[in-house]
C-alpha cells in the first residue's frame, strides 16, 4: 500500500469517528428532549424507540410487513430503472421519441404524490399501491440522469469507436456503460429514497395490509409514538440498505466503482482545428 | 488512390482547411506538416470520414478499413492496454500478437493488464499507437503519434510503426523533419488558411 492510500484511509477513519461522535451526540440532545418534555405521547427519547425496536423485530409480524414493504418498493424501483434507462435510450437516439416521452416524464414529476395515491386506489386496489408509487416517484428521476449521462458521454471516444468500426454490442460495454454508469448511480441514491418515502406515504393512506404503512398508522391511531419512531428506524436502515446495495450492484456491474471517464479538452474535440 | 478535390474545412466562421487539393498514394506515407492551426488535424478528420468539407470533396475512401493514432489519444481509460488494442480488432485476433506488438513498442509486461489510466503518458502514446496499427486497417492517421516517447524507447517505436505501415496509405501528422526524413514520406505542407494564397505550392502530386 503506497503512503497516499495509507493517508487516504486514515482521513477516512477520522471522519467516520467524527460522525460518530457527532451520532452520539445527538442521541443524547435527543434523549434530553425527551426528558425534557416528559410527555411519552409528544416525545419519546432513543432508548424507549430501541426497547420497542427490540420487542418488535422477534415477532413474525415485524418480519412480514417488512417483507411485504421491501418487495412492493424494490419491484417498483427495479422497474423504474429499467423503465428509466430504456426511455432515456430511446430519447437520446430518436428526437421524436425524446419529444413524446418528454412531456410525460415532466408531468409524472409535477404531479403531488397523493394524486398518485388517489388515483391508483382508485383503478386497482391498495396492494399494488406502494410499487406504483415507488415506480413513478424513481421513473422521472432515473429517466433524466441516464439521459444526461448518455448526452454527457466523451464524443472523442464515441468517434475512436466510429473510426475503428467498433462493433456495437462491444461499443456499448467498454466505451457507452462506463461513461453512464456513474449517472445511474447517481440517480439511484436519488431514486431510491424517493421510492421509500412515497412508498410509504402511500401505504399510510391506502392501508395495504400487513405493511409497515398500515403499522405507522395504526401506532398514530393508538399515539404509540415509540412505535412511529421505531418504525421509522426500520424505515430509515431499510432505505439505506437498499441504496449500498444497488449502488454496490452498479459498482460490481461495472467492474470499475462507477468512476466516471476522465475527460480532457483538447484541439481535436469535434470543431477543433490543429 | 485517395484525392482531395478543393476541400474546405469550416467551424463556424474559420476556416481550418482552406482549398487544399492533394492525391494521397495506395501505398506510402504521406507527411502533413505545417505550423499550429495549419488543418493538419483537420485533414486527418476529414479522412477519417469525422467531418464534412464545407466544400470540394474526397474521393477514394469508399470501403476503406481505418485506423488512427490520435493526438490526444482517445484511449478507454478503466480498460488495460491488451482490452483497448483488443477492442479494435478482430475476436480471431488472439491476446499473445497484442502483447507481442505491445512488447515490440517497449511497452512492459508489468503494464499490460493494468487500466491505462495508471500507465504514463508515453506507455499511453505506446498503446495508442499499438491500437492504430495492430489491425489490418487500409488507411492509417498517426497524429504526431511520438510526442513525450523518451529518446532511448523512440526508436524502437519508430522501427515498429516502420514495419506496420507497409502497404498502407498513412498520414503522417508531424513537426519532425527527422520523422518524414525515416518513413521516407511524401510531404504535404500546410499552412494556416489566412496566411495568403493556396496552395503554397501544388499540392496535387503530392509536394513533390
Amino acid at each position: 500500500m503506497t503512503g497516499r492510500q495509507v493517508r487516504g484511509r486514515r482521513r477516512a477513519t477520522t471522519q467516520r469517528a467524527r460522525v460518530a461522535v457527532a451520532v452520539v451526540g445527538w442521541l443524547v440532545v435527543w434523549q434530553l428532549a425527551a426528558a425534557a418534555v416528559d410527555q411519552h405521547v409528544l416525545l419519546v427519547g432513543p432508548w424507549d424507540v430501541a426497547v420497542r425496536l427490540t420487542e418488535l423485530v422477534p415477532t413474525s409480524a415485524f418480519w412480514a410487513a417488512v417483507t411485504r414493504t421491501l418487495v412492493s418498493i424494490a419491484a417498483g424501483f427495479v422497474l423504474a430503472v429499467v423503465v428509466g434507462v430504456a426511455l432515456a435510450a430511446a430519447c437520446a437516439a430518436s428526437r421524436w421519441a425524446d419529444a413524446v416521452v418528454a412531456p410525460v416524464v415532466v408531468t409524472v414529476r409535477a404531479t403531488p404524490v397523493v394524486s398518485f395515491i388517489i388515483l391508483v386506489l382508485v383503478w386497482t386496489d391498495a396492494s399494488r399501491l406502494a410499487l406504483v408509487v415507488a415506480f413513478l416517484m424513481a421513473l422521472p428521476v432515473l429517466h433524466a440522469t441516464v439521459l444526461e449521462g448518455i448526452r454527457a458521454r466523451d464524443v472523442r471516444l464515441l468517434e475512436m469507436a466510429r473510426v475503428f468500426a467498433v462493433p456495437w454490442p462491444r461499443r456499448v460495454t467498454a466505451v457507452d456503460v462506463p461513461q453512464v454508469l456513474p449517472f445511474l448511480v447517481a440517480g439511484c441514491r436519488t431514486g431510491v429514497g424517493l421510492a421509500w418515502k412515497a412508498g410509504i406515504a402511500a401505504e399510510v393512506i391506502g392501508l395495504p395490509a400487513g405493511t409497515i404503512g398500515e403499522q405507522l398508522y395504526q401506532a398514530r391511531m393508538f399515539l404509540a409514538t415509540a412505535d412511529v419512531l421505531a418504525w421509522t428506524v426500520v424505515v430509515v436502515v431499510l432505505a439505506a440498505l437498499t441504496e449500498r446495495v444497488v449502488v454496490a450492484a452498479l459498482d460490481r456491474a461495472g467492474g470499475r466503482g462507477g468512476e466516471p471517464v476522465r475527460r480532457r479538452p483538447s484541439g481535436l474535440e469535434a470543431g477543433g482545428v490543429a | 488512390m485517395i484525392a482531395l478535390h478543393d476541400v474546405t474545412v469550416r467551424y463556424g466562421g474559420r476556416t481550418a482547411l482552406a482549398g487544399l487539393s492533394a492525391v494521397l498514394p495506395r501505398s506510402g506515407v504521406t507527411a502533413v506538416t505545417g505550423p499550429n492551426g495549419a488543418g493538419k488535424t483537420t485533414l486527418g478528420r476529414v479522412l477519417l470520414g469525422l467531418v464534412p468539407p464545407s466544400s470540394g470533396r474526397v474521393t477514394g475512401l469508399d470501403g476503406l478499413r481505418r485506423a488512427a493514432a490520435f493526438q490526444d489519444l482517445r484511449l478507454c481509460e478503466h480498460l488495460s492496454a491488451v482490452a483497448n488494442v483488443r477492442l479494435v480488432l478482430p475476436r480471431s485476433v488472439r491476446a499473445v500478437a497484442v502483447t507481442d506488438a505491445l512488447d515490440c513498442v517497449g511497452l512492459d509486461g508489468r503494464a499490460w493488464h493494468v487500466p491505462v489510466r495508471t500507465l504514463s503518458g508515453g506507455q499511453r502514446r505506446r498503446v495508442a499507437l499499438v491500437r492504430a496499427l495492430a489491425g489490418d486497417a487500409d488507411l492509417v492517421v498517426l497524429d504526431e503519434p511520438f510526442t513525450g516517447l523518451d529518446a532511448a524507447g523512440r526508436d524502437a517505436v519508430l522501427a515498429w510503426t516502420r514495419e506496420r505501415l507497409e502497404g498502407r496509405t498513412v498520414v503522417l501528422v508531424t513537426h519532425d523533419p527527422g520523422d518524414v526524413a525515416f518513413f521516407a514520406a511524401t510531404e504535404l505542407p500546410l499552412v494556416p488558411a489566412d496566411a495568403g494564397p493556396w496552395p503554397p505550392q501544388n499540392a496535387l502530386d503530392g509536394g513533390r
